[in-house]
């Protein structure tokens, strides 16, 4: 066959492919019919041959350029993953993302003693010495916390120091709407960024859990030295369940990227990051979905005007519904 | 025939189909992401006059809608619009670029929250890791994703690396004309020859160039076509008039290819023994 005759019968082929791609790529209709589909497939396996045929002859490096892009878009489509749907988010929800947490447990743990462990210091330390608590943190922070627990009758966020901003509030709901913005932005940006950093050898994962580590601990400290226990604990005990797991669980996620430069095994160093993408980049999605969650329980239950009693009852039944959650669901889907 | 270093990149997809894609290198994907910076400021800057009135009435609930905001334009801009829209966003649809796998399979949703996940730690200021050094704070930026884009052969930033991806160069798709009607431009005869064929890589290259001619200058267009009418003389041992080959290279150009385009493709070019 020659070129002319090549060209010519071949166009039209080309021409109807590019129409059909033009259709499905437009996104109005993206489904095929039986019948388009199996034209597709074909016109897809025939293009491929025309674009060999071409090389291998040497007919023009644009003709050639032509095909390749038609052919790379029609093989962009035919292999388009399928979009979501609810389903897949529920699964991932439910199934995946637990079994994800417990595929790498070694890096949770590890995770949660660099968490806890500098916590639990910071608490027991400022606790019974709270002098030392100006030397972990700015004296304003401390001066807050004396001022939001000096008058009692009003019940406001003590770990955070953006509720101050809205000191002249009288509706309940209103306010807390805006701090759940608030808890959801700040919280799972953090979250999202240890993660990210943990690119970098898990330096930046590492630091961010050693730093609210002693952060929260001191806080905790200091806030139980001035006697006010047990509104403060009453207040964090709930949506504590959901955010402290959380952060530990996106420290890890960046902790097992990091660690794929430092101990990638029997791959090259960049394939061990490629291996372990997916899964880590799971755990981070998890962790975010978590600290919503917390968000929404910080937000608008934390500080409700209710007996301690209660919040430390749907505290712990909170932290048990984490644990089972994180221990248990997708076990029997496996 | 391609260089060692280049834009092109050779895909065998598992169907045993060779595609090559064109990568973006750094100055296009910068001007994407300016695109999109600008775009995500102005939604911003919507997001807020649109709710000015909205805060005479419910101001917490307004603040709380703001940062809700502003922590999805800071964080799922990117992973929703590539993850559901194969690799583009605003700012790379524009400007020409989209998001693949290195194996050419289209962009997973897993794959468009890895890579823009770890943008984070591509977006490490320079300035933090050498803060001694006053003027390294100009270079704002991805200076983890500019370095890693220099040392991998894809230009992957870290996050294309962990996730498998790369950007390419979109093209539209344009079917090729013939460059130009050879009807009427006279054959070189056959003794000033010497029997000579180009092989119909050759012929291409010269097709090509007599297509793109347009698009040079007068002068650029003679310069280059100089070189080429001048090797494909020598190849040929043209007895003809040498002084007008240098004159009107492009002429002579379209004269040869006048004198084998035709006849080359009549004749089955497999096979074909007779080079030079």
């Amino acid at each position: 066959m020659n070129r002319a005759r090549f060209l010519a019968r071949r166009r039209p082929v080309w021409k109807s492919f590019e129409t059909m791609l033009a259709g499905v790529e437009g996104g109005v209709a993206r489904r095929l019919s039986a019948s388009e589909a199996f034209l597709f497939s074909r016109h897809l396996r025939e293009l491929a041959h025309d674009l060999e045929l071409i090389r291998t002859r040497d007919w023009g490096l644009d003709l050639e350029e032509y095909l390749n892009r038609l052919l790379s878009r029609g093989h962009d489509y035919y292999h388009a993953s399928r979009t979501g749907t609810w389903r897949v988010v529920g699964e991932f929800l439910l199934v995946d993302f637990p079994r994800v947490f417990r595929q790498w447990w070694i890096y949770q743990l590890v995770a949660a003693v660099l968490f806890f462990g500098p916590l639990a210091i910071g608490w027991a330390l400022i606790q019974n010495e709270p002098s030392l608590a100006s030397r972990v943190m700015p004296q304003e922070a401390l001066d807050q916390y004396d001022m939001m627990y000096a008058d009692v009758e009003e019940s406001d966020d003590p770990d955070d120091a953006g509720g101050s901003m809205f000191d002249t509030w009288n509706e309940y709901g209103n306010e807390r709407a805006s701090m759940a913005g608030f808890y959801v932005q700040h919280n799972v940006g953090i979250a999202l960024q240890s993660f990210g950093r943990g690119i970098l050898l898990g330096i930046g994962t590492i630091y961010t859990l050693l730093f609210n580590g002693i952060a929260i601990g001191a806080t905790a400290g200091y806030v139980l030295s001035l006697g006010h226990g047990d509104r403060f604990l009453s207040f964090v005990i709930s949506h504590g369940s959901f955010e402290l797991t959380a952060l530990v669980i996106a420290g890890a996620a960046g902790m097992v990227i990091g660690d794929a430069f430092l101990h990638p095994g029997e791959h090259s160093r960049w394939s061990a990051l490629q291996r372990r993408g997916k899964d880590a980049g799971q755990l981070a999605v998890g962790a975010a979905f978590m600290l919503m969650v917390a968000a929404l329980i910080e937000a608008f239950w934390s500080p409700a005007p209710i007996p301690a009693e209660y919040k430390f009852i749907v505290g712990g039944c909170l932290w048990l519904v984490v644990a089972l959650y994180l221990g248990w669901a997708g076990r029997r889907a496996a | 025939m391609a260089a060692a270093v280049g834009l092109t990149v050779r895909i065998e997809t598992p169907e045993n189909v060779r595609l090559s894609y064109q990568l973006a290198g750094p100055a296009l994907r910068s001007a994407a992401y300016g695109i999109d910076y600008l775009v995500r400021g102005l939604l911003m800057f919507l997001l807020i006059m649109g709710s000015c009135v909205l805060a005479t009435i419910l101001p917490g609930l307004t603040m709380g809608g703001i940062l809700l905001a502003l922590f999805f334009i800071e964080w799922l801009y990117y992973i929703v619009q590539e993850g559901f829209w194969s690799g583009t966003t605003i700012g790379k649809w524009i400007v020409g670029v989209r998001v693949v796998h290195t194996s050419g399979a289209p962009l997973t949703f897993w794959g468009a929250v890895l890579r823009n996940l770890l943008r984070v730690a591509d977006m490490l200021p320079i300035a933090m890791i050498f803060e001694d050094v006053a003027w390294i704070g100009i270079l704002p930026l991805y200076g983890p994703g500019l370095i890693a884009m220099v040392m991998t052969s894809r230009f992957q930033r870290l996050g294309d690396i962990a996730a498998h991806t790369m950007v390419v160069q979109v093209h539209p798709v344009v079917l090729p004309v013939e460059p130009m009607i050879l009807d009427h431009i006279a054959p070189i005869p056959r003794g000033e020859s010497n029997g000579f064929a180009p092989s119909q890589s050759q012929l291409s290259t010269i097709r090509q160039f007599l297509g793109r001619r347009s698009r040079l200058t007068y002068q650029r267009g003679h310069q280059l076509s100089a070189e080429l009418a001048n090797v494909v003389a020598e190849r040929m041992e043209f007895t003809g008039d040498r002084e007008n080959v240098r004159r009107f290279p492009m002429a002579f150009l379209a004269r040869v290819c006048a004198t084998f385009h035709r006849p080359g493709d009549e004749a089955e070019p497999a096979g074909q023994g007779r080079v030079r």
